[in-house]
């Protein structure tokens, strides 16, 4: 073997020996943050199950590990009684539901204004959608809630619902999605004689279905899963929703606080966004990559 | 007769039939509130005199000065900061790891991973609260097998803090690693042969090649982070309440207590367009990279 040969062989072994052996180092090590990583995210949830199974406050504290078997339903039916907690979860779900479709059906009317109708003004108002994209959700606190209560509507569905009727988001998405379908749809239809509505909802709103129906997951998480706005807006206990009700409920816990009950109640707070996940992951998943994707 | 509307004009007024709901939501539930806001920042209004006494900038000075206003600056920004690094660094990293691992494993752990952020941010406060319980809590449990004693976790100014942040890194870790594992699939495979063949590795190509091309990726990220980082109020209000000691009181809380507790309307107004200009600077900042960006591409 000549001198420059086996130099050759060695300089390609020394590159490749380290390589593979860093390569599998690094596997490795991927998978040892992966579990890490897996056993953090998991535990809070197991932590929480397994405290709401518990069959009382005695056994919680005597020994929280173990997994209690048979399971307390119990505790899940007496979170349930304990509050008001079927009245929560029908405000929950109707004011939730009710904004999310005046926020599909706002979208989708606007978005064909912007896209199919002609208009004076028509850059400048859409200009208007945008800036309402910049205004922060929380911000003017003080002059929403005199808003509110000069309409009469504190403590009311309509404060809960009404002010989120339309989403500049929204508006914003389903334009986009107008616009990326051939206007050979729209002209076949209106040779047809579909009146704007039918063109609006039953052709280019069919046709954006997936854009709709991720941006309806992402209204209907945001309503459901909102603390904030409830809280200002709402001051007796049957116009209250989960996330506010399962609050108050600690509060009111004497005595010490029923960590039993308590978790059975914030696991029943969030089981419906969790079926939903379960069953519709693709839409959940889409809404962020298209919101990665707009940026 | 009269003669029928054109087209033209038919057409504006089906426009403004279908936009005239959307813009009266907007008109009475952003614009106005916008606008009455300001208005509002420059009075002693105290929610219940009706007179809305004008005293100019006073609030403004007023806050200028005041420690507590610096404090809980100084807090919301240590909450922001401190949140997006931690989530943006752990959700790159979980989107690398995961990014090669497409198998029946994979895709388990991205779910699992993504599941926090559908989460109620209220009800796992109180489930934060329960884990950090010192006596019976799970960070409890854990000390007293080590033979420890627990700290009093959120009644500790040192870790009120960080328990908070923590909280928030679980419930958007897996927003950040879909985000960024959507943008290292846009990637081309291409790009990683050839460096391959030029004999970078596999670190190299990490830092070298991903994450320069994810940088409007991150750029986002950090944005959207920090924006929702800088309003920040369920997960504090219930898990803390901004205590101990006000360590946790961050910028909406505040707003909320000097409106709603202590009844300083016109203050708390004031507060709020001040925390409104910051999320703007970083609003507009965004607009103004991404079109640059996007010119360059």
């Amino acid at each position: 073997m000549s001198e420059r040969a086996a130099r050759s062989k060695k300089a390609g072994a020394g590159a490749l020996l380290p390589e593979r052996a860093v390569r599998r180092l690094g596997g490795i090590l991927a998978w040892v943050f992966l579990s890490a990583a897996a056993i953090l995210v998991a535990a809070p949830f197991l932590w929480m199950l397994i405290t709401s199974f518990q069959p009382d406050i005695a056994a919680v504290l005597a020994r929280p590990f173990r997994l209690p078997w048979p399971p307390a339903f119990k505790n899940y039916a007496e979170a349930w009684k304990s509050a008001p907690f079927g009245i929560y979860t029908f405000n929950s779900a109707s004011t939730a539901l009710a904004a999310t479709l005046l926020q599909c059906v706002n979208a989708i009317l606007c978005a064909y204004a912007f896209t199919n109708l002609r208009f004076p003004g028509r850059n400048f108002i859409f200009t208007l959608v945008l800036v309402v994209l910049m205004i922060p959700s929380q911000v003017a606190v003080v002059p929403s809630y005199a808003v509110i209560s000069k309409l009469g509507w504190l403590d009311s569905y309509k404060a809960l619902i009404i002010p989120f009727a339309v989403d500049a988001f929204g508006v914003f998405l389903i334009r986009q999605t107008f616009l990326s379908i051939p206007r050979d749809y729209v002209e076949a239809a209106k040779i047809e004689g579909a009146g704007h509505l039918r063109i609006a909802f039953s052709i280019l709103g069919r046709m954006a279905g997936p854009s709709v129906a991720a941006f309806a997951i992402m209204a209907f998480k945001w309503r459901w899963n909102d603390y904030f706005w409830v809280l200002l807006m709402t001051t007796s206990d049957t116009m209250r929703t989960l996330p506010v009700g399962v609050v108050m409920l600690k509060e009111t816990g004497e005595g010490g606080t029923r960590w039993h009950v308590l978790m059975a109640a914030a696991v029943i707070v969030m089981i419906p966004l969790m079926l939903m996940y379960a069953f519709l992951q693709k839409y959940f998943t889409d809404e962020y990559l298209q919101g990665g994707l707009k940026s | 007769m009269r003669k029928a509307p054109s087209w033209e004009k038919r057409e504006a007024l089906t426009a403004a039939a279908f936009l005239a709901p959307s813009f009266l939501v907007f008109a009475l539930f952003k614009y106005y509130p916008l606008l009455y806001n300001v208005f509002l920042s420059l009075t002693s209004w105290n929610f219940y005199s009706p007179a809305k006494k004008f005293i100019g900038l006073a609030n403004y000075k007023a806050i200028l000065v005041s420690p507590q206003f610096w404090q809980v600056l100084r807090q919301t920004l240590f909450f922001t900061v401190w949140s997006s690094v931690i989530s943006l660094t752990l959700g790159f990293l979980l989107a690398a790891a995961l990014f090669k691992r497409r198998g029946a494993v994979g895709t388990a752990l991205k779910t699992l991973f993504f599941i926090p952020n559908i989460t109620t941010a209220s009800a796992v406060a109180l489930l934060w609260i329960w884990i950090f319980d010192p006596d019976a809590g799970l960070a409890g449990q854990i000390f007293a097998l080590l033979g420890r004693e627990s700290p009093r976790w959120l009644r500790t100014p040192e870790y009120a803090m960080w328990i908070v942040i923590s909280l928030s890194v679980w419930r958007s870790l897996g927003y950040v690693m879909l985000i960024y594992h959507s943008g290292m699939s846009g990637i081309s495979g291409e790009i990683y042969d050839a460096a391959s063949i030029d004999g970078a590795s596999a670190r190299q190509q990490l830092f070298k090649i991903t994450l320069p091309l994810l940088r409007p990726t991150t750029f986002f990220l950090v944005v959207t982070s920090f924006i929702s980082a800088m309003q920040v109020f369920d997960i504090v209000s219930v898990m803390t309440g901004g205590g101990p000691y006000g360590t946790t009181l961050v910028m909406n809380l505040y707003i909320y207590q000097t409106a709603f507790v202590k009844a300083k309307a016109g203050y708390a107004s004031a507060l709020s367009a001040l925390l409104f200009v910051m999320v703007l600077v970083v609003t507009v900042a965004q607009r103004k990279m991404s079109a640059r960006w996007a010119e360059n591409e």
